[in-house]
């Protein structure tokens, strides 16, 4: 099947809009008459960015398409209240954390299993997942990262493949740097182990 | 081992971030262990269709027009608290009956077990850990630790958002 691969870490190294470029977007997404211009070029810079942001969390293609629009439709309906208080950057993410953390308990609640079953099962589906072309060790990865608990999971993702740095990773979570520090550190030594025994 | 002896010089005008070097050993440490087992592909193995980033702009642009104006207002804060009212004296009145003393629900707790009850029946698809943890209040996301800041406008809108039904409290007694 045709598809295209994409690695997270080059999304997150282009270059972030500078704060006058970014102030004037989140201008022209307020203002009725320039908004659905500036929508179209505030989805264009994140678009990637985003989706494999939501696609580390939800694991798959369809799931990921679906958080993702209601990401760009929950931004959309509250640029208006953004105050610019935190950068962009960090308010979409933080957003498209909770669109996916909520899709995620929803779909554990309408299938009656816990969390932590919910993503074993995520994992079993990559097997057969056609977007998924894996090799075993990544396989493996993904299976260590699922036995994770829910906020080590988000920490290793997005120090490990995204490679943001642990300033950015704060503002997104509220989590302090030391903490997410610890919690980098802990998420690492139990895939490490759990990839030394499996 | 005695410590390598300090060769930067402070006037030269570089700094690095607070608490850089604290920790780095262990950091470079984990990237070490992971990097031997892994290799140096960070790659997750996803994939996207091909083309799927396309037009995406345009089709997201679509979905937020669509959505855009807010036609239905299913309930205004008057009405849910009335609504929330005539519950909890109903069920205040039957609990004289029908509770056990010792599980009395009181007026203080009334409107709170409504609400309790409303979401424990599947009436709503969201989890209490979902509703404190997505709220909109003035442009920002409130979360569980900030519950107590979040003003009842802001939870309003939360609810005539998220509540598809909310009428049916009424029936629930």
């Amino acid at each position: 099947m045709a598809s295209v691969t994409r690695d997270s870490t080059k999304f997150i190294k282009t270059s972030i809009p500078l704060k006058t470029s970014e102030d004037l977007l989140i201008k022209r997404l307020q203002e009725k008459k320039t908004s659905s211009e500036a929508f179209k070029e505030l989805v264009s810079l994140y678009k990637e960015r985003l989706y494999w942001h939501i696609r580390n969390m939800v694991k798959d293609h369809e799931d990921t398409h679906d958080v993702l629009q209601n990401t760009f439709i929950k931004i959309f309906k509250n640029i208006h209240n953004f105050k610019g208080e935190s950068k962009l950057f960090s308010w979409m993410y933080r957003i498209a954390t909770n669109e996916a953390i909520s899709f995620l308990n929803k779909r554990a609640k309408r299938n009656q299993i816990s969390s932590e079953d919910l993503q074993q099962q995520l994992i079993a589906n990559l097997e057969s997942d056609v977007y998924f072309e894996g090799d075993e060790i990544q396989l493996k990865l993904q299976k260590a990262i699922a036995s994770l608990p829910a906020k080590q999971q988000q920490v290793f993702n997005m120090k490990y493949f995204q490679e943001l740095k642990y300033r950015e990773m704060s503002e997104i979570l509220e989590t302090s740097e030391g903490a997410l520090k610890a919690s980098y550190h802990h998420a690492a030594k139990k895939i490490e182990e759990y990839l030394k025994t499996n | 081992m005695k410590k390598e002896k300090i060769s930067y010089n402070p006037k030269s005008g570089f700094k690095t971030p607070p608490g850089y070097f604290e920790g780095l050993e262990q950091e470079l440490l984990e990237k070490l262990e992971l990097s031997e087992t892994l290799g140096d592909k960070k790659s997750t193995g996803f994939k996207a269709p091909e083309g799927y980033f396309d037009g995406l702009e345009d089709e997201l642009l679509e979905k937020v027009t669509k959505t855009e104006p807010k036609v239905r207002k299913l309930v205004t804060k008057e009405v849910f608290l009335y609504a929330a009212s005539i519950a909890a004296m109903v069920i205040a009145f039957a609990s004289t009956f029908y509770i056990n003393p010792e599980n009395q629900t009181s007026w203080e707790n009334v409107e709170l077990s409504v609400m309790e009850s409303y979401i424990d029946n599947n009436n709503i698809d969201l989890s209490t850990g979902e509703i404190s943890n997505y709220i909109f209040q003035q442009g920002y996301i409130v979360d569980d630790t900030d519950l107590d800041k979040v003003d009842s406008e802001a939870m309003m809108n939360y609810l005539d958002e998220n509540l598809e039904e909310p009428l049916y409290i009424l029936d629930e007694d």
